[in-house]
């Protein structure tokens, strides 16, 4: 507005100020939107503020603005320091849509039936309202005190969930879409739909597409994830930030200094010090992670002699390089359509649906026949690929025994030699195979007659005993597809 | 788990541009929200249909302006909303001034730090925690008008600082 005098503009700028604020009149708004057709220099103040207003919300580092007086959050006090932080300024991805409440729904009711009570945490009495969050898994391997969560509970905002020990595990899903898998011991504020605060412990977070912009808040500093996989290890005066895929934004809040940030992309880690006000970077992934890691990769526990690998360990050809006294456990592959082919008595696994282009396949023949008596669509299911495998230095014999929990039900344990082009005996749940019936659940595996496997009665754990010598024992635990990221 | 990635990889540099957009053309920060939670979702379930060779900011672009305008038509008390052919004029304005829009938030840190502490601290409040008016009033024991006012004033006061910075104001 070159030609308007200072009066006219500052008219103006309260004028776009009233409309954010939507207590303009109606006559001045008709008067206003005339203006704003006719003069581009309107328009532009307009798109000026409207530009302030967002970095406002969404960027600018107002706490920053003076080094003196930066912690916003410290003149309310300790105790009300929970109170301000209720909402985020991401808020823009807290609100639910109807395609998440409706997915949400459906998670809610298909997952109820699992197992039932379990651990922990003290919790108010709500008014029944759309939740920021339900429990859709808990995992304890320990008796829960009195006070007790239980699958299907709705979190409301600002509902506190408390863990008392390491062996407790729950998944909370937010409306937004966004998982947190919490360890104990640990408590975690349910902020919103779409954030939350960690006091103390250790989580893993998804966040799928609809829900980037999900916050964790942690002493003394916040991690916004941009959609990705990652894990946090909160303590009383540093926070461990590990990224398995994806983006995140770190910040540490300082009483005397800016604010320090970073970016971490996957396999990246760092420390933020909280004594320091230092982002510092690490070289490895801290090992108060590892649990939490490997159940999020689907395993809920591990006892006896075996161990969890996070990468894929070379296959048989390289049948002396890294022999181990204990079982190494490790996931091979996600989401492989499993068919059952009983005309040619094999077990089909792809890596896709008939007719894509990328579809890559494994066939397993059984060395005994099988018979299902299921409908062929039902045959057919996806599920995740773990190998159970020992491997021995030469001319050594091992006998070792253990067992693994999956956080999902097992389709079939198959016993093989080496690479498993030879699988020879598996065993399996009998509703997934209605001709296991005849077949007994306790099975000898491939390569010695010591070898035995089992699989519980809940579906959930392989049991075994393995004994090699000079060479590989494997076992292929195919279990029903446990979908991380689309929930 | 490669096309969350991909959209991922998109939408994060266009995400400021889509809550821009939003937040411009919208009053309240939560219709902002809305807006943009709208939209992310929408170029989700679409992604398949996004053309790979073109610009996805663009594409997104098409969209939350769609969803604005039906926020407008829909959801707005019918003196304030803004027609069809308006927001496509200041979309325009918007798209062309772009290297001035960065020049401003590079001088709205300095404005920041100008202000006084209490004016500060209020900002801090309503934006950077995302406070409610009546929650700030209830803390710092003002009345929620009276912290209405203080905002109001400091953000006129914001944007008039940048003014002087660029030497365009009054």
């Amino acid at each position: 507005m070159p030609n308007t005098t200072a009066h006219e503009r500052s008219e103006l700028l309260s004028d776009i100020e009233d409309w954010h604020s939507g207590v303009m009149s109606e006559a001045d708004a008709v008067r206003f939107k005339e203006l704003l057709r006719n003069d581009v220099h309107a328009c532009q103040i307009f798109i000026e503020y409207g530009d302030m207003l967002t970095h406002l919300s969404l960027e600018a580092d107002i706490a920053a603005a003076n080094a003196v007086d930066v912690r916003i959050a410290d003149a309310l006090g300790g105790s009300q320091t929970a109170s301000i932080f209720s909402r985020h300024r991401f808020g823009a991805m807290i609100a639910l849509t109807c395609a998440c409440t409706l997915a949400f729904g459906v998670l809610y009711f298909s997952r109820k039936s699992g197992p039932a009570a379990v651990a922990v945490a003290p919790r108010s009495v709500v008014a029944e309202q759309p939740p920021a969050a339900i429990i859709t898994e808990v995992v304890s391997r320990v008796g829960g005190p009195a006070n007790v969560l239980v699958l299907g509970t709705r979190l409301q905002s600002n509902e506190v969930l408390v863990l008392d020990n390491e062996q407790q595990f729950v998944e909370l899903s937010f409306s937004s879409s966004a998982q947190l898998v919490v360890q104990g011991p640990a408590r975690l504020v349910v902020e919103t739909g779409n954030s939350a605060r960690l006091d103390s412990g250790r989580v893993v977070g998804v966040v799928p597409p609809a829900a980037v912009g999900f916050l964790l808040k942690v002493p003394n500093g916040e991690v916004r994830d941009l959609g990705t996989e990652f894990a946090v290890d909160a303590r009383q005066t540093e926070t461990d930030v590990a990224v398995l895929t994806g983006v995140v934004d770190c910040k540490l809040q300082s009483a005397e200094r800016k604010p320090a940030r970073a970016t971490l992309s996957g396999q990246e880690q760092l420390r933020m010090d909280f004594q320091s006000a230092a982002l510092i970077s690490l070289d490895a992934r801290p090992e108060s992670l590892d649990r939490i890691i490997v159940f999020h990769n689907g395993i809920a526990g591990i006892s006896g002699s075996a161990q969890w690998l996070q990468q894929i360990p070379p296959l048989a050809s390289e049948a002396d390089r890294y022999p181990s006294s204990l079982a190494q456990i490790y996931l091979e592959r996600q989401k492989l359509h499993v068919e059952w082919n009983e005309d040619r008595s094999e077990i089909l696994l792809a890596t896709a649906d008939p007719g894509d282009k990328s579809r890559k396949t494994t066939r397993i023949r059984p060395e005994v026949t099988f018979k299902s008596q299921r409908p062929a669509e039902a045959n057919a299911g996806l599920a995740d690929c773990y190998f159970i495998r020992l491997k021995t230095p030469t001319k050594r014999t091992l006998k070792i025994s253990g067992s693994v929990t999956f956080r999902e039900e097992i389709i079939a344990a198959l016993t093989a030699a080496e690479t498993l082009n030879a699988t020879d005996e598996f065993v399996s749940r009998p509703d997934f195979t209605a001709d296991w019936k005849a077949n007994p659940s306790k099975s000898r595996g491939s390569n010695d007659p010591e070898d035995v496997v089992n699989i519980s009665p809940d579906g959930k754990t392989v049991n075994f005993t393995l004994q090699s010598s000079a060479a590989s024992d494997e076992l292929r635990i195919l279990v029903r597809h446990r979908d991380r990221t689309a929930r | 788990m490669q096309k969350e990635e991909e959209f991922i990889r998109l939408l994060t540099p266009s995400y400021r541009a889509i809550y821009a957009y939003a937040r411009t053309l919208l009053p309240s920060v939560a219709d902002a929200e809305d807006c943009v939670q709208e939209t992310s979702l929408l170029l989700w379930r679409k992604f398949d249909e996004f053309d790979r060779s073109g610009s996805f900011a663009r594409w997104a672009r098409g969209f939350v302006r769609r969803i604005v305008k039906n926020y407008h038509r829909k959801t707005r008390p019918h003196y304030l909303s803004l027609d069809d052919d308006l927001i496509d004029r200041l979309m325009r304005v918007q798209a062309g001034s772009q290297e001035l829009l960065e020049l401003r938030r590079e001088r709205l840190l300095e404005c920041l730090g100008r202000l006084s502490s209490a004016d500060r601290k209020l900002i801090g409040f309503y934006y950077e925690h995302g406070e409610s008016v009546a929650k700030i009033a209830e803390q710092i024991h003002r009345t929620p008008a009276a912290v209405y006012q203080s905002l109001r004033r400091t953000r006129l006061s914001l944007f008039r600082c940048v003014d002087r910075y660029l030497k365009k104001g009054d």
